[in-house]
């Protein structure tokens, strides 16, 4: 005769025929006179029995057509980068000496421009680019984004500009007149924030009142079947809402050498927290011993739990 | 392996697109219906099988041939689907309704859409529309194989070959699974009595 939580153990695979025949007919004969037994193993017939009779779906229409103009569209891809990587290859020497050629051309030209081709004409180019730095803001108000050239132009020319005349009173002018709107802006939300903090703290609170308090909870199990309890355990923070994120193994030298010992732990708010603490103490009972410690310095709730199931 | 398999396979992975699609000819309904069963709804399902099967393609020169192709493609798409459900997961759902009460503890209810439309859900009856929202709410440990054995029929060993597990990992997890699915379906029951009483 079986004990019952042995039947238990092997219920599905008694529904499912994997079992040899003598444990079969233990298990038939353990029926005949355990009605738990009978009826746990009437609802399991019964559930897998209904998820047999599932109907299968048919695929979507157009479903083969879909994929096929995908992987149409992959293989396409796939054929183009690869060309491109050999076109890459092949001329990766020559691309890398162009673009040394034209980094080259580009410090000789700017050289050139800022002071002038004897090298000591810094004036007059201030005024020039004081000029041009006027015509291309104007195009730039008119026309945001019509003209390529135009903004090409302007960045460079404002480049050139701050390394001539840093200090220049005409030159702070002209920067508070091409930042006006920016810079008006920026003033006023910097004036505001001081006096009116209000409309930040709702958000605040309320991502304080979602966090806190906040629970650092650690499960060590003892088990002999270490894998059910934690499916189980996992089951049950499954219903919670909870993820699990570290599963201490039980090769971890920090937690404990032991086979049987597990360590889970992860953090959670408290609503999550109490009704998982509540499932776990109705699934566990007098297994169960809880400690939680409150940490001060950064308001969380350490919980231990453990679990010592034979 | 059969012959043809091998070399529709070889052709396959040079990019071959025809062969391709002669390889997944056979599974192309069975893979739609594990991500439609894990993730209980129809339009997800039918994106994450398009994945499925692209994923597939660009890889497929990773496939070394130690199991069937079958088996790599319901491996690579129970991968998919519980990568998915993780994915959603993190996301919080938004529950519609108010708290639901479960033997004095509060649960979140959470609504979600078990398609395909109401005309195939008439034909269920009552139990059967339970079980099918039960498995939305098992971890997916426990939704894999009970999709893959009960729903889907798969023998133990190509369980274990799909998820990479020894076999008696999957025989126990099989057990767990239909207990756990057999206690929400309880507390289903408790709640619906509960309600009538009221």
């Amino acid at each position: 005769m079986k004990k019952c939580n042995e039947v238990i153990e092997l219920m599905s695979l008694y529904i499912d025929n994997e079992l040899d025949n003598e444990t079969r007919n233990k298990i038939d004969e353990h029926i005949k006179t355990c009605e738990s037994c009978k009826s746990e193993l009437d609802a399991l017939k019964e559930i897998v029995g209904v998820l047999g009779s599932f109907e299968e779906v048919e695929l979507p229409l157009g479903f083969k057509e879909e994929l096929h103009e995908k992987l149409v569209a992959e293989k396409n891809q796939n054929e183009l980068e690869n060309k491109t990587v050999q076109f890459r290859k092949k001329f990766a020497g020559f691309a890398s000496s162009i673009a040394a050629g034209l980094v080259l051309v580009f410090v000789a030209g700017s050289l050139i421009l800022t002071r002038g081709l004897l090298g000591n004409a810094p004036k007059d180019s201030n005024k020039l680019l004081m000029k041009n730095g006027g015509a291309s803001e104007a195009t730039l108000n008119h026309d945001n984004n019509s003209n390529i050239f135009g903004h090409e132009e302007d960045s460079q020319i404002e480049i050139l500009f701050n390394e001539g005349s840093k200090d220049s009173s005409q030159d702070q002018k002209y920067d508070i007149g091409a930042g006006d709107t920016k810079a008006k802006g920026f003033r006023q939300y910097d004036a505001s924030s001081p006096v009116d903090p209000p409309s930040e703290e709702p958000a605040l609170s309320m991502i304080t009142a979602l966090n806190a308090p906040s629970y650092d909870v650690y499960i060590t199990i003892t088990s002999s079947d270490i894998e059910k309890e934690t499916d189980n355990i996992n089951n049950i923070a499954h219903l919670c809402n909870i993820e699990i994120e570290t599963y201490g193994s039980k090769d971890a030298s920090v937690s404990s050498p032991d086979e049987n010992k597990k360590v889970l732990s992860f953090d959670v708010d408290s609503t999550k927290y109490n009704s998982f603490v509540n499932e776990l103490k109705k699934e566990y009972g007098v297994n169960l011993s809880l400690d939680e410690k409150l940490n001060d310095q950064d308001a969380t709730i350490k919980v231990e739990i453990s679990i010592l199931k034979e | 392996m059969s012959n043809t398999e091998k070399e529709l396979i070889n052709r396959a992975k040079k990019g071959d697109i025809e062969a391709f699609e002669q390889l997944i000819e056979g599974c192309q309904k069975k893979v739609f219906n594990i991500a439609f069963r894990m993730l209980g709804n129809y339009d997800d399902a039918s994106e994450l099988a398009q994945e499925v099967f692209l994923k597939a393609y660009k890889s497929i020169k990773n496939f070394k041939g130690d199991s069937l192709f079958n088996t790599w493609i319901y491996k690579v798409t129970t991968n998919a689907c519980l990568d998915e459900i993780r994915k959603r997961k993190n996301k919080k759902v938004v529950s519609l309704d108010e708290d639901v009460e479960i033997g004095g503890n509060e649960i979140k209810r959470q609504i979600k859409d078990d398609s395909p439309g109401p005309e195939l859900a008439a034909e269920d009856n009552e139990l059967k529309r339970a079980v099918k929202d039960s498995i939305n709410m098992l971890s997916e440990e426990y939704r894999t194989v009970i999709v893959l054995r009960d729903i889907q029929g798969f023998s133990y060993e190509e369980i274990a070959n799909i998820i990479k597990c020894p076999e008696g990992t999957v025989k126990s997890r099989i057990n767990r699974a239909r207990q756990a699915l057999k206690k929400i379906l309880q507390k289903k029951k408790e709640l619906i009595n509960e309600e009538y009483v009221k």
